[in-house]
């Protein structure tokens, strides 16, 4: 199907590959179905685009990809309500913060990040309460005032 | 908005499964205990705005700020190597 979408213009898209958030993303109650889209090739960010509002998409990484220990277990409640069997299965995104005027600051959100079950789809962005994981964690160290 | 007085010790019950204790109450400070079915999500509510409030600021994110963030990470000499996310789910 024709998927519009602000940033990328007019998109070709499988239904198939369309995560169905089962906990919403917090924020947008409202918004349940999203898709993946790489930023560019080999980039290390990616788009969760939202299927029903074209100017809806946050952009995310994966933790990992900038050297972040990033190991927890999953709440039992998540792994329930995406009906996950195997580790394998799981894919974690987590959402990027970028300044306009200053990239330097980024930050990346450890605390919730967006658990997705690759064989069935289904999403939720989950708070890892017992964790001492943070929402405003910095990509890059802070610079050193000489 | 109901508004309830309690005494420490004393509980609130909601919708036959919640249950919530005052444990310990004085001056500007509570504990409270909850019990409730697991599925039932419980945050503290800083820590849910914080997460809104980032969600909102990173639907603001344009093209052009991705690409000259990824500019500065491939640039950048203190970006660790890669690592691969470990994440434990119980066996069924």
């Amino acid at each position: 199907m024709k998927l519009n979408t602000t940033r990328f213009g007019e998109l070709d898209v499988e239904e198939s590959s369309f995560f169905e958030f089962v906990s919403p993303i917090l924020g947008y109650d409202n918004e349940r179905k999203f898709i993946l889209i790489e930023h560019n090739e080999n980039s290390k960010f990616k788009w969760l685009q939202s299927v029903q509002t074209p100017s809806l998409a946050f952009a995310v990484t994966v933790a990992g990809l900038f050297g972040i220990d990033y190991s927890f277990e999953l709440p039992d409640v998540t792994q329930e309500e995406l009906a996950l069997e195997t580790a394998e299965d799981i894919l974690a995104l987590n959402i990027v913060v970028i300044p306009h005027s200053n990239p330097r600051s980024s930050t990346i959100n450890l605390l919730a990040p967006i658990i997705v079950n690759l064989k069935t789809k289904k999403a939720s962005q989950v708070i890892l309460v017992n964790s001492n994981f943070e929402v405003d964690y910095p990509l890059f160290e802070k610079e050193v005032a000489c | 908005m109901l508004v309830l007085s309690r005494k420490n010790g004393q509980k609130v019950i909601i919708n036959d499964d919640i249950e919530i204790t005052i444990l310990e109450s004085r001056f500007d400070h509570c504990k409270i205990a909850i019990n409730a079915p697991k599925e039932v999500k419980i945050y503290r509510e800083e820590v849910y705005h914080q997460i809104q409030r980032a969600n909102k600021l990173s639907n603001k994110t344009s093209i052009e700020s991705i690409d000259s963030l990824a500019s500065l990470v491939s640039q950048s000499t203190e970006v660790a190597k890669e690592k691969t996310n470990k994440i434990i789910i119980k066996k069924k």
